[in-house]
């Protein structure tokens, strides 16, 4: 038997039609290119403060 | 060779000099998107809209840019009843192709029905308060809301699978079958759906009619499927709760019957035999009524035939009366074709009066005009005989002759009318009838000039007569 209480907590609020627009403009796309690129920019970082170190 | 991120031609190396992206890794994520996108794709033709939506997130995480996914997961969003999410992911794909995007066409088609896309935004709005309500154990409160916006938005899945899970929770198993099959009519292999169908089915009685189902090779796979299965279980279960039932009625039934047969018909028996003695006794006295003149119908029918015969009587005398005076303005015409000589006319009007109607007076009266015209009348018919007698009007003759007899029976043309009055007889083949006409003759006028021919023909007849 489902704990109903338990249950509930699985389900989150859905976007209202008023929050539509601040939630496109708050949305940072991000797709797995980014996030390589990302930990690229961070290795160089790193690896160039290495060096210098 | 072309970088896949800026479009920049290099020569050599994965690294695009230009803006740095790794084109293998490019591709290969690209390539990824692809697939993912696929999937969706054919989720979305099955009607998964769960495994579609998760499958395009997917896509979207290789390839943020790819608007077509970003459209079809909008698409799979609003099946859903996620109307707010799609109308976002729909934005964003606008946002990214400006030009020739069909997300355009959505978002204006949504703008232009605009009552249906605030239904669905009151829906949502329901739906997010409800789960503030169970949050606060207003549960009734959220019940109502939820099903309030599931009756907006009927293919709205994630409020009708916290309804089932709520149903499940205080065991009213047949409302969440209900909201389960309405989840999985909309998107087909709603994972939590499912769970909670399976939380339903792995309940005691259901389980066994599945093991049943498995022995039987219908287990394996969840079908339109697992719905219809807890369907034929619950009409199982329903049949043997009915078949208990039904022999306790049918017994019952049985019981009523036998009581009624030892107390009610009796009685209905003896109410039947009263009223059939009554009808009896009451056709009985009718009987006596008719047969003594008393009945009622007899009273009647008596008064009605004194009443008829008071009215015949009546009539009788009316009729009486009018021949009266009818006959009274014969005397009055034949005294006028008297005085105009008209003898004839005369006679036969006094021919026809009823004597009887008349007084004394009235008798003498009509005597007087009868033998101051008959004579004369008849020796006119008898002449008027005898010219149709010639003319061949024998029938007419026969009368005029038998008028005239009748008129003045002891006339001087009385023997004549006779004698031809027995030719006729005799050419008709009546010879009696001559005969006795010729005796007349014979009889009464013995001074008669045909007195010898009708004396002969007497005794020629009475000689045919014998032979």
């Amino acid at each position: 038997m489902i704990d109903f209480k338990d249950e509930i907590k699985k389900y989150e609020q859905i976007l209202e039609l008023d929050d539509i627009e601040d939630s496109v403009h708050s949305t940072d796309l991000k797709d797995i290119m980014d996030m390589l690129g990302y930990i690229a920019s961070v290795k160089g970082f790193q690896n160039n403060t290495r060096s210098r170190g | 060779m072309i970088c896949c991120n800026c479009g920049h031609e290099y020569m050599s190396g994965n690294i695009c000099p230009a803006c740095g992206a790794d084109n293998v890794l490019l591709i290969k994520a690209k390539t990824a998107s692809l697939r993912q996108y696929n999937k969706g794709v054919s989720y979305a033709r099955e009607g998964d809209y769960s495994a579609a939506i998760e499958a395009l997130r997917e896509c979207l995480l290789f390839d943020k840019y790819n608007f077509v996914a970003r459209n079809l997961l909008g698409i799979a969003y609003f099946q859903t009843g996620l109307v707010t999410d799609a109308i976002r992911e729909w934005i964003i794909s606008t946002s990214i192709k400006k030009e020739k995007n069909p997300a355009q066409k959505y978002i204006d088609s949504l703008q232009k029905s605009g009552r249906f896309l605030e239904k669905c935004g009151d829906a949502i709005g329901l739906y997010n308060s409800a789960l503030e309500q169970f949050k606060l154990g207003k549960n009734d409160l959220a019940v109502i809301s939820l099903k309030k916006a599931a009756d907006i938005n009927p293919s709205f899945t994630e409020a009708q699978n916290v309804l089932t899970a709520y149903y499940i929770s205080i065991k009213d198993r047949q409302k969440a079958k209900k909201y389960i099959s309405k989840v999985l009519k909309t998107d087909k292999r709603n994972p939590r759906a499912l769970e909670y169908l399976s939380e339903l089915t792995n309940q005691e009685d259901i389980i066994h009619i599945d093991k049943r189902d498995l022995k039987n090779g219908n287990g394996g796979g969840y079908n339109e499927n697992l719905a219809k299965g807890s369907s034929v279980s619950f009409y199982k279960r329903f049949k043997k709760i009915f078949k208990s039932q039904l022999f306790v009625f049918l017994f019952g039934a049985a019981i009523s019957a036998v009581i009624f047969a030892t107390l009610a018909v009796p009685a209905l028996t003896d109410m039947k035999s009263t009223t059939i003695d009554n009808l009896n006794k009451r056709i009985q006295t009718l009987e006596d009524e008719n047969a003594n003149g008393s009945s009622t119908f007899a009273m009647k029918y008596k008064n009605l035939e004194a009443e008829v015969t008071r009215l015949q009587k009546e009539n009788d005398e009316y009729k009486a009366q009018y021949s009266a005076q009818q006959q009274q303005l014969d005397i009055e015409n034949a005294k006028s074709f008297i005085e105009k000589n008209e003898y004839s006319q005369a006679a036969s009007l006094l021919n026809k009066i009823d004597d009887s109607l008349f007084d004394d007076n009235t008798k003498s009266e009509v005597s007087a005009l009868r033998s101051q015209c008959y004579p004369q009348a008849a020796e006119e018919i008898y002449s008027s005989g005898v010219q149709k007698l010639q003319d061949g009007n024998t029938t007419e003759a026969q009368n005029d002759f038998l008028l005239a007899v009748k008129l003045a029976p002891k006339s001087d043309k009385a023997d004549n009318a006779l004698y031809f009055l027995a030719e006729i007889e005799e050419t008709n083949g009546n010879p009696s009838q001559a005969k006795s006409y010729y005796e007349r003759i014979v009889n009464e006028f013995s001074n008669s000039d045909v007195y010898k021919e009708a004396e002969s023909k007497i005794m020629e007849l009475s000689k045919n007569v014998q032979q």
